[in-house]
């Protein structure tokens, strides 16, 4: 699954420990969500897009 | 100078120091259990004796036990879903490993007869498996 998290992640200027922190998840887990490698669970996906003030459907796609 | 990460070179060696001190316990660990196997098998010669085989079935049922304590408590530390997400594959890899392993050897004892592991080494080898699994998968991922 493709997502923004990187780049979305850059704009708001926060480096991924950050992020990471306001979603209560490890870094490791914002570095195998942006690199594509895992696929969140539908309650952080919902998170992220909270975080970012988005819709699920505009981080993620499949 | 921040990295792409936005982590600064202080924070980037804090943590390559947080990893390597990381994977030294992991390596403990794992040589922990490894050691109680190897102790069992020498404990329990052919011709060993009652008492020998009753110290390695010991030692065994400690080493379970310790991998399951392992388990428990990195499961139930860990709140992230990525890192249970690689327990669980490591589990089922593990699993896997450990029965194709068991499996092959129960032909080779088909084909060439006699016991040539005892089926009380399969539960500290999938241990073993499994910390080996976890360390390849977490690696796998960075």
């Amino acid at each position: 699954m493709n997502n923004r998290l990187r780049e979305l992640r850059a704009e708001k200027g926060w480096s991924q420990a950050r992020l990471a922190e306001l979603a209560h998840v490890s870094r490791q887990t914002i570095q195998a969500l942006e690199s594509g490698k895992y696929d969140p669970s539908l309650p952080l996906a919902f998170t992220l897009a909270k975080l970012f003030g988005r819709r699920i459907e505009d981080i993620f796609e499949p | 100078m921040d990295n792409l990460e936005g982590e600064s070179a202080a924070h980037a060696r804090a943590r390559t120091v947080r990893r390597l001190r990381r994977f030294a316990i992991e390596v403990f660990f794992a040589l922990g259990f490894v050691a109680p196997v190897i102790i069992a098998g020498r404990a329990a010669p052919d011709g060993g004796g009652a008492l020998a085989l009753s110290v390695a079935a010991l030692i065994v049922a400690v080493s379970v036990l310790a991998a399951w304590c392992y388990f428990c408590v990195r499961w139930h530390l860990s709140h992230d879903e990525f890192e249970r997400a690689l327990e669980a594959q490591a589990i089922a890899l593990a699993g896997a490993i450990t029965i194709l392993g068991a499996t092959c050897i129960g032909l080779a004892e088909l084909l060439f007869g006699g016991p040539i592991v005892r089926i009380v080494f399969i539960a500290p080898a999938f241990s073993v498996v499994y910390l080996i699994a976890r360390l390849a998968i977490s690696r796998a991922y960075r």
